[in-house]
């Protein structure tokens, strides 16, 4: 494979961009619904 | 993780007795600054300090994240197994919730270690895709736990959703294995698996190192998950309660 890999660092770049988006994509899902959770829930507190 | 999310994030018992909904225990709000710290130092250091590797170049470093995201999508569905299992058992709707987190978590990394999978196979086997032992696999149990959550989506009733979602949730677990066993089952394209014992010593403590950061957010996902569910289920119990004593009789 030496030889065929004239520039390996745009793919290593682009495999940690993609982990980053993915990891902090899916972190602003989860803070936004449990803003929507809190919002919501915050009209009874009651059991149910 | 499950019972003490439980008894410090989320009181929730079985059917007949109360659900509520409290702050995040301290272990989680904790741990929750800790793993994107841990995953951040993991990876910048390794990715510094290793060497490149003889024939793949500076390629290797993606295994830092390619092998523990795939190594934590396994883990998220034996956590999914278990807690399917656990709901056939004693019918908890906790059992239901934890498993639907697990599997969520589990099909964004089953996702993400597809696409790093695809990032290194191009300049590595010359093509973005093959139709591989390990790729298809991998690729099915990804599909698999998409449809689990969109099975979820289908039905309103939470104990006909609890049901088929642990039916599904424990035959897609089942897949894990083959996933795990098709290299050396059917000896496509793929190489052998990456595990501390198989790759070179020099590697092998970026490869622990990053598995763990890459755990402890897996925990963290799936305790928020659970929580963020446990809320939804909550909501619409009371929905259901206040449409049900509208209707009752004066």
């Amino acid at each position: 494979m030496n030889g065929m890999v004239v520039d390996s660092w745009p793919y290593v770049i682009a495999a940690y961009g993609v982990t980053w988006v993915v990891l902090v994509g899916y972190a602003i899902r989860l803070v936004l619904m449990t803003r929507r959770n809190r919002i919501e829930n915050s009209h009874t507190r009651q059991p149910i | 993780m499950a019972e003490s999310t439980l008894r410090g994030a989320a009181a929730i018992s079985r059917r007949s007795e109360p659900l509520t909904l409290g702050a995040p225990a301290m272990w989680l709000t904790v741990l929750t600054w800790i793993a994107p710290i841990a995953v951040i130092a993991s990876q910048a250091y390794f990715v510094w300090a290793s060497a490149p590797d003889r024939d793949m170049g500076h390629l290797q470093k993606i295994m830092y994240v390619h092998v523990p995201a795939a190594w934590n999508a396994f883990l998220a569905f034996f956590w999914v197994f278990v807690q399917s299992v656990r709901y056939l058992i004693t019918r908890e709707e906790r059992a239901d919730l934890q498993a639907a987190a697990g599997a969520e978590v589990g099909a964004v990394l089953t996702g993400l270690t597809l696409i790093l999978g695809s990032i290194w196979g191009r300049p590595t086997w010359g093509v973005w895709w093959t139709w591989d032992a390990r790729l298809t696999s991998t690729a099915v149990l990804f599909l698999v736990y998409v449809g689990y959550l969109a099975l979820r989506g289908m039905t309103d009733d939470p104990e006909r959703r609890a049901r088929w979602s642990a039916a599904v949730g424990i035959l897609g677990a089942l897949n894990v294995p083959i996933v795990y066993m098709s290299v050396k089952w059917w000896r496509t394209l793929h190489q052998m698996q990456s595990t501390p014992s198989t790759v070179d010593p020099t590697y092998a403590w970026g490869l622990r190192s990053n598995s763990i950061a890459f755990l402890l957010v897996l925990v963290v996902f799936i305790a928020h998950r659970y929580r963020g569910l446990l809320s939804e289920y909550v909501s619409e119990r009371r929905r259901d309660d206040a449409a049900l004593s509208r209707r009752a009789p004066v």
